[in-house]
Formats: C-alpha cells, structure tokens, sequence
C-alpha cells in the first residue's frame, strides 16, 4: 500500500484537508492508498488547524479500532490518514513565533547598502510584522521564513519514510501570505534539494498540486495587514511566477485551480484561534482534487497536466448549488458516500439512544451501554457533530452548497435536496425504517466496534440504493 | 380422545368441574370448537406481530402484551359465546330454560379461555419469535 503525502499548507490548506476528512469518513474512494496529511502553517494557534487536527485524530483513533481486510463490507473511514509527523505539523523554527521579521533577517546587523536593499524588498510594515500568527498575506516574508522548514525533525521524519511509489499532493492558497509563498519553496525543496534524506525518490516523485485563487474577502479593517483588495493582484503575479516556474519547468505533474467569482467577506482576523472560517464549497472541490490525484495520477506526467473544475448547472444570480448541480462525474464519487453518512450521522443524533437497548441489532451484537459510552463511540458522535456543523457551514456561506435539509421538520428522506426518495405502499418510514434495515443486516465483526461499522455502513448502503 | 384431552384443559383436571356444565359442554363437544378458535387466533395473531407487523417501534414486553391481551379477550368473548350459544340450543331444543348462569358458570369458563390464551400466546411466541427480525427479543424488552 503506497501512500500520498498531502502538505496542506497555510488555514487554506488546513480548511481543504478538514473537506477531504470528511469525504474520507463518508467513504469516497481513494484506492488503497493511505492519506498522510502534512500541515504546513506558522499559525500554530490558528482556529483552523488546531480544528483540522483535533477532526484527524479523531479520524484515526475511529480507523484504528476497525480493520480493513477485504472481509467487511464497510467503507465509512476505509482510508488510513497516517500520521508519519506529530501532530500532523511541521513545527517551524521557535525563532519565527517569538521574533519580528527584521530581527529574524538580522536587518540591525547588515550593512548599510543591505539595509538599503530589505527596505525596497519589505515595507518598514513587513519588517515589524510578528510572525506568531503567520505572514498576514505576505508573502514576500513567508518566502523568506518558510524556507527553514527543510531542516526540521519533521521533515526529515518526513523524507526518511518515503517510499518508492509514495506520491506528494500540495494544496495552497495563491491569494494569502503562507500558501502562496509555501508552495513554491515546498516544491522546489522535493524536486531539487539533494541534501535530505531519500533525495533520489523524493525528487522524482509524482507530485500534484492544487492552488486556491481567490474565493473570499476580508472586511476592511485598517488595524489588520490583511487587506482583501490586493488579493487579485498578489494572485496574478503569483500565477505568472507559477507560469514559469512551476508549470513552465515541469516540476509538477498536475496542477489543479479552483475559483470562484462570488466572494464572502469574513471577519478580518490576522491568525490565531480566531482565524476560523466556515467550510467552503471550494474547500470542498479541493479535497476531490486530493480524490482525483489519487485515483488517477499515477505516473509523472510531461508536460504538466492542468486541471480546473466546472459545475454543471450554474444559473446566473443563483449562488445556491445543490448535489445534482455537479457533473455526474463528481456526483457519482460523492453522493452515495455523502448520504450514508448523512443518514448515519442522523440515525446516531435523533435516534440511537431511545432505541437501542431495545433493537434486536444492538443486543444480538452486544452493542449496550458500555459500548455506547465508551470512547469509540464518542469518538464517532465527536466526528459526526463536526460533520453536521461542515454540512451546515457549507450550506449557509456564499456560494451555498446545500446537500441536505440538515433540520428535522422534513421526512428523513425528503431530506436530499433534489432527490425523491422512491416511496412504497406499506414500506416503513424513517427512523423505522433504518432500525428495520439494521435488524435485517446479517454483517458481524471481530470486535464489537467492527460490527457496529459493518452493521450500519451495510445498511446505509442498502437504504440509500432503495429509497434513491 | 382428542375430546378428553380438551375437556380436561378447560376443566383444569378437574379442578374447574362445574357440575352438569361441564358434562353439557363434554357432550354436545363445544370445547373442540373453542379450542380450535383458539389455536388458529394465536396463530394468526402472534404469526402477524412476529412476521407481518414486525414492526421495530412495537417490540417492547407492553405492545407484545396488548397483542396477548387483545387475543386473549378475544378468547374470553369465543368462549363465552360458543358455550352459551350450544348450551342455550340444547335446552331450547328440549323446551327448557337454561339453567346456567352468566356468573357461577359461564363467567369462570370464560376467564380459563382467557388465561389458556394468554398462555398458550407466550408458549407460541416463544417458538415461532426467533425468526423474526424486529421483534425477536419481544417480550423480554
């Protein structure tokens, strides 16, 4: 089993590697490669990866009680997200979070005509910034910070587990400070840097990318270096340095960009644990970029593959996109995934606890009390209350992806936005339903965690091709 | 035989004897026909909450007991009924008023029907429930 490497770098990175969990958990495909998700930020703080984190470890402390041995049917967490570095980070050096950026280049010990030189390359702004929470949307100063992270523990951790066939995906944003200027410096690091540790692999890699344009503003906040009106034309040079220097010498085998042309103004928060924007419907078709590489960049490519994606119905001035606005190709990886943990989450929230000491699938399975409060399935609750906020932030930013009717003043079915579910006379509804189809499951397990999968992802199943 | 075996169930061994109505009820064979009604509703009652119904929100002790409770009244009204209705032929035929009473004979006859299918329901349910998807545990729940 190989594995993809996916540095997610800056709370871009963070916020599209907290989609892919979440596709990963539903059970979208991703082969039988492991997921090693790698978080590049400076913002050690920040909202959105300190959330990111925490959703991953939950994520694996699920998989690790469930095995995946070709004897059971269920898909909910089939794909191992390995975590090779601690914390899923690579720390930066103490200095960037304790010093300013002028102290961290030295400035008051270069010579006069160097001097000279920062001050064109870095505004007297720049040269005071902390760097505790970030770059602030600078990347001229992440360049210069970020390039240390190749000398960490953890890269190096990083490059001694590599293996032949391992594959390396990176997501960034180009508009911000620390994916902007991450990207770049990461790639030509795995293409070009001879000193680290399994060079000879790391270097030829199949490497895939995906760089995030602008898809959100900041609100004007004159206290804040971060100012949302020059994110077009930090994303413009950006893509002309890209031009020639990423896709134009063929260090990447594919390149994916996403954008939008709706932009939600959040808070302008500089970093920290305030710096936790809402899930994104670009986050969201970033993570399937994670899913295409994986099933279907296998071999490097020459020339560089270029890949953007188009929804399928896009009425103008509407900026409500539901399931079936996708191309079927994108349906069909996601739907059924999405709608068995959908109905699984629901299952668990609205229904598990008045029901089973009195289910024949819980009690032939020994699935009781004790297994209801212990760890495993706090863990699942924790995981699928995220789930439910993701679906919810996700339906109610700008543009809005709607998948699911997320309250409970609807039939559970009538719950898939533009689905209708097929209805049989006398058929039980709802919660009913899904406690019959449960009894009807005959999948056990070696554990009682892993009957409790097998049970409910093989009756998810089975529900979701019998009412849609 | 067959008859015998019958008439000593509804006459507990006789410990529920009532004099001449007993024999009456020995003679004409109305027990068979009781005994039948009973059989085939707790078939096709427990049959149907097992199987048809087999519904996952009426498995607990309290709805498989109103399945019971519902047949075994049932019961209570067919035996009452099938007595009282062969009897009062019987001494009508013969120009005579009958001479039992709702209270002292077919009252207490009609409770041992009522408690013989209460019974009999959960010995029946304890054979056929193992099949059943939702309700397999019912009435233990």
């Amino acid at each position: 089993m190989s594995k993809v490497y996916v540095f997610g770098i800056g709370g871009t990175g963070s916020r599209v590697l907290r989609s892919l969990t979440m596709l990963l958990a539903s059970g979208v495909d991703c082969g039988n490669d492991s997921i090693v998700p790698i978080i590049i930020d400076p913002d050690a703080s920040g909202g959105d990866l300190t959330r990111t984190v925490s959703l991953m470890r939950c994520y694996s402390d699920i998989r690790s009680k469930l095995t995946f041995d070709g004897t059971s049917q269920n898909e909910f967490f089939k794909t191992e997200i390995n975590q090779v570095v601690s914390g899923f980070q690579l720390p930066l050096d103490n200095k960037v979070q304790t010093l300013k950026f002028q102290d961290y280049m030295g400035v008051s010990s270069m010579t006069p005509n160097n001097q000279c030189l920062m001050s064109m390359l870095f505004s007297d702004k720049n040269l005071n910034a902390e760097m505790n929470v970030g770059f602030k949307g600078n990347p001229n100063i992440g360049s210069v910070v970020l390039n240390q992270f190749s000398q960490s523990r953890e890269f190096i951790e990083f490059a001694n587990n590599f293996q032949q066939g391992d594959r390396i995906f990176i997501i960034s944003s180009i508009f911000g400070g620390t994916g902007a200027s991450g990207f770049p410096l990461l790639l030509k690091t795995l293409r070009a840097n001879r000193t680290i540790p399994n060079f000879a692999l790391i270097n030829d890699a199949v490497i895939g990318g995906i760089t995030v344009l602008p898809y959100f503003n900041v609100k004007q906040d004159n206290k804040s270096e971060i100012d949302s009106t020059t994110f077009i034309s930090k994303t413009k040079s950006a893509l002309s340095y890209y031009d020639k220097n990423i896709s134009g010498n063929n260090s990447i085998d594919a390149l994916y960009y996403i954008a939008d042309d709706i932009n939600n103004a959040y808070d302008n928060h500089e970093g920290g644990a305030k710096q936790k924007n809402a899930a994104h419907l670009v986050e969201l078709i970033s993570a399937l970029a994670v899913v295409d590489f994986v099933n279907n960049v296998n071999g490097r490519l020459n020339p560089t593959i270029h890949k953007e994606f188009g929804i399928k119905n896009l009425p103008a001035g509407i900026n409500d996109i539901i399931l079936s606005d996708f191309a079927k190709s994108t349906e069909n990886i996601m739907r059924d995934a999405l709608m068995r943990m959908f109905f699984f989450t629901k299952y668990n929230k609205n229904c598990l606890e008045k029901q089973y000491e009195h289910q024949p699938w819980a009690i032939d399975r020994k699935l009781d009390k004790s297994f209801f409060n212990g760890n495993f399935y706090k863990n699942i609750e924790m995981f699928q209350n995220d789930f439910f906020a993701w679906l919810g932030e996700l339906s109610s930013n700008n543009r809005k992806l709607t998948m699911f009717e997320l309250g409970d003043n609807c039939d559970l079915f009538d719950s898939v936005k533009d689905y209708k579910p097929k209805k049989k006379i006398l058929e039980k509804k709802n919660y009913v339903l899904i406690d019959s189809v449960l009894s009807k499951q005959e999948q056990e397990g070696t554990s009682k965690e892993q009957s409790y999968m097998n049970l409910f992802y093989s009756a998810m199943k089975e529900i979701v091709s019998q009412k849609f | 035989m067959i008859q015998d075996f019958i008439a000593n169930i509804y006459e507990l061994w006789g410990g529920a004897y009532f004099e001449g109505f007993s024999d009456d009820m020995y003679d004409i064979n109305a027990y068979l026909p009781i005994f039948l009604w009973m059989i085939i509703s707790i078939v096709i009652v427990s049959v149907s909450y097992y199987y048809i119904v087999n519904h996952p929100r009426l498995n607990r002790w309290y709805w498989w007991g109103a399945f019971n409770l519902a047949t075994s009244l049932l019961n209570f009204a067919i035996g009452w009924g099938i007595s009282h209705g062969k009897l009062f032929d019987l001494y009508y035929e013969q120009n005579l008023d009958l001479p039992y009473y709702g209270m002292t004979e077919f009252f207490p006859f009609a409770c041992i029907c009522f408690c013989w299918t209460f019974v009999l329901f959960f010995v029946f349910s304890m054979i056929i429930k193992w099949g059943s998807k939702n309700c397999k545990h019912s009435p233990f729940l």
